[in-house]
């Protein structure tokens, strides 16, 4: 009798054993498998982010200039600035890049959460973050002036 | 003495349930897996290319702006017109006003905004796999009217573009999305209709050519025609706001006194003629092309295409009706030979003959007027717009430097002063 009691709490203890296991595994497999849906979802976030950040800095126009961010910046350069500020005319005044350009940046992606820079024919402009490695970066064409000439085209890239 | 054996079956079970539910949770995965990611993979890559097509038009919105703006900029300074390399702006007044019609200028702006758009829109390049197909611009329209612009409506801008026409075609493997790019948008803070409007009426007054004109009929020169460019430009100045600033500057002036000329009955002085108002004076030392048309902007930039033959026509409002007065007085001019020779009619008669010397003038002037309440988009960065016009007269006027009186009327004096 106590040999037969004792295989059967052998028997119990292997089903309990391997349905141990084998919740283990399912539980990690989920685990694991939470882990790249969430670094996927975290991607796509980081996709419509940049996505709405760039179509900000095309499309949204400053009230008192009539300019898109990617006019400030661009005029910022090529007016010999820097990326500080534009002079506009005695009608609309000077601008602050930095000021009008970083809240906005930073209300998508947080404060030192991205980088900006615009490629243009005098060379390359920066903002942001300029001490982090980012793990993503989107790119995009912009039209210089003149028109007709060598390089009338540059890039924008943004890092996040 | 007998032993028991130990029972295998429940091992065996057990054994086989964790085996069938590894095999079947691997099979789902495989199956279901692969075949989600296929799907997930495509819809992915038309996400890209739809990006890529979004992407364009964020850049064919940007380049419409600048190429609109950069073709107003142009025309400014070509005077309402962009008129060939090396001709200079536009001549607003050759004696007569003769700006060029709001439609031309608009044309014109219409034409260089379309070309602009679609050289950008020709080097735009895509750096990931995708193949993409374009069809340029076709139509340009600044949606402006005559009355309208009269009227002041576009003096700060607020011009709507609308550019119809071309497409973009992108593929990759088995995706390709066709999009039609017409847009429509919106440019203000230029200013270049305002300046267009004030510069149209100033011509239309002619100040500049009534006043160059008054400087022939009172014997007067350079020194006169630099005065009478200032009247015109004080005038010009003072119909426009704080912000804009006019200058002048001389391109060319050239002044001479021509032949000297009597009346009826003094036969000894030369040919019979009339005092007279300012008429045309036809000359090659100083002169302005009129009636400019906008140049091609194919023509303008040889590296795109053939540039075509210049033709240089000297033609002015009055020409046709007093080239042949002018030959005319000439010749019977020239016909007269002998006349200064003594001796001949009655002697010692003291009649007086009065003597009309002929004085000719001709001026080209730049009038430039930059606009500082807002600046542009340019090559540099934002810069003041600059309307730039030039005004052109040229006259002679056959009693412009008075009446002399020769008594007696033997002879004719000699000229004195350069001769043309």
């Amino acid at each position: 009798m106590r040999k037969g009691f004792a295989e059967e709490i052998l028997s119990f203890s292997l089903i309990i054993f391997s349905v141990i296991i084998l919740t283990i595994f399912f539980a990690s497999e989920s685990v694991l498998k939470g882990g790249e849906v969430t670094r996927s979802v975290r991607g796509r976030m980081l996709d419509e982010s940049a996505n709405l950040a760039l179509q900000t800095i095309y499309d949204h126009r400053l009230e008192r200039f009539e300019k898109t961010y990617m006019e400030l910046i661009l005029d910022a350069q090529l007016q010999g600035n820097n990326e500080t500020h534009v002079y506009y005319g005695r009608g609309s005044g000077v601008v602050h890049v930095k000021e009008i350009l970083n809240p906005m940046m930073n209300s998508y992606f947080g404060k030192g959460g991205w980088k900006l820079v615009v490629k243009n024919r005098k060379g390359n402009i920066t903002y942001g973050n300029q001490q982090r490695d980012f793990d993503y970066k989107y790119i995009s064409n912009i039209p210089i002036l003149p028109p007709v000439s060598e390089k009338n085209i540059g890039n924008v890239t943004l890092h996040v | 003495m007998s032993k028991k054996g130990v029972s295998i079956l429940p091992f065996a079970f057990i054994a086989l349930v964790v085996s069938l539910s590894i095999i079947s949770w691997s099979i789902y995965n495989v199956y279901f897996g692969s075949k989600y990611q296929t799907t997930v993979f495509h819809h992915s890559r038309i996400d890209t290319v739809s990006n890529e097509v979004g992407k364009n038009k964020k850049f064919l919105k940007q380049s419409c702006l600048y190429s609109s703006h950069y073709s107003l900029f142009e025309n400014a300074l070509g005077g309402g017109i962009i008129p060939e390399r090396g001709t200079g702006s536009n001549t607003w007044i050759c004696n007569a006003p003769m700006p060029p019609d709001m439609e031309t200028t608009k044309g014109c702006v219409e034409k260089y905004t379309k070309f602009y758009t679609n050289v950008y829109f020709d080097n735009y390049t895509i750096d990931l796999p995708v193949d993409i197909s374009k069809a340029p611009y076709r139509t340009s329209i600044h949606n402006i009217s005559r009355g309208d612009v009269f009227r002041g409506a576009y003096d700060e801008g607020n011009i709507n573009i609308i550019l119809e026409g071309a497409k973009t075609t992108l593929s990759s493997d088995s995706i390709q999305i066709t999009d039609n790019l017409d847009q429509s948008e919106m440019i203000g803070k230029n200013r270049f209709w305002y300046l267009w409007r004030k510069f149209y009426k100033w011509a239309g007054d002619n100040v500049y050519g009534k006043n160059i004109c008054k400087c022939t009929s009172s014997c007067k020169g350079c020194d006169c025609a630099d005065v009478a460019a200032q009247k015109a430009l004080d005038d010009l100045q003072t119909r426009f706001d704080e912000y804009v600033t006019c200058s002048k500057a001389c391109d060319c002036c050239y002044g001479c006194q021509g032949s000297d000329c009597g009346v009826e009955g003094s036969a000894d002085c030369g040919a019979y003629c009339e005092p007279s108002e300012c008429l045309l004076w036809e000359q090659r030392k100083c002169v302005s092309k009129c009636n400019m048309k906008c140049v091609d902007p194919e023509k303008r930039y040889p590296e795109a295409s053939n540039i075509s033959k210049l033709t240089e026509l000297f033609r002015l409002n009055s020409l046709q009706e007093e080239n042949t007065g002018y030959s005319e007085v000439m010749d019977s001019y020239m016909g007269d030979d002998g006349k200064g020779e003594e001796g001949d009619g009655d002697e010692g008669n003291e009649k007086c003959c009065p003597i009309y010397k002929e004085n000719k003038l001709s001026a080209v002037y730049t009038f430039t007027c930059t606009d500082k309440k807002y600046y542009v988009p340019g090559g540099s960065g934002p810069q003041p717009l600059t309307f730039q016009v030039k005004a052109f007269a040229t006259y002679r006027d056959k009693d412009g430097c008075g009446c002399q009186l020769e008594c007696p009327c033997k002879h004719c004096p000699q000229n004195m002063g350069e001769t043309c």
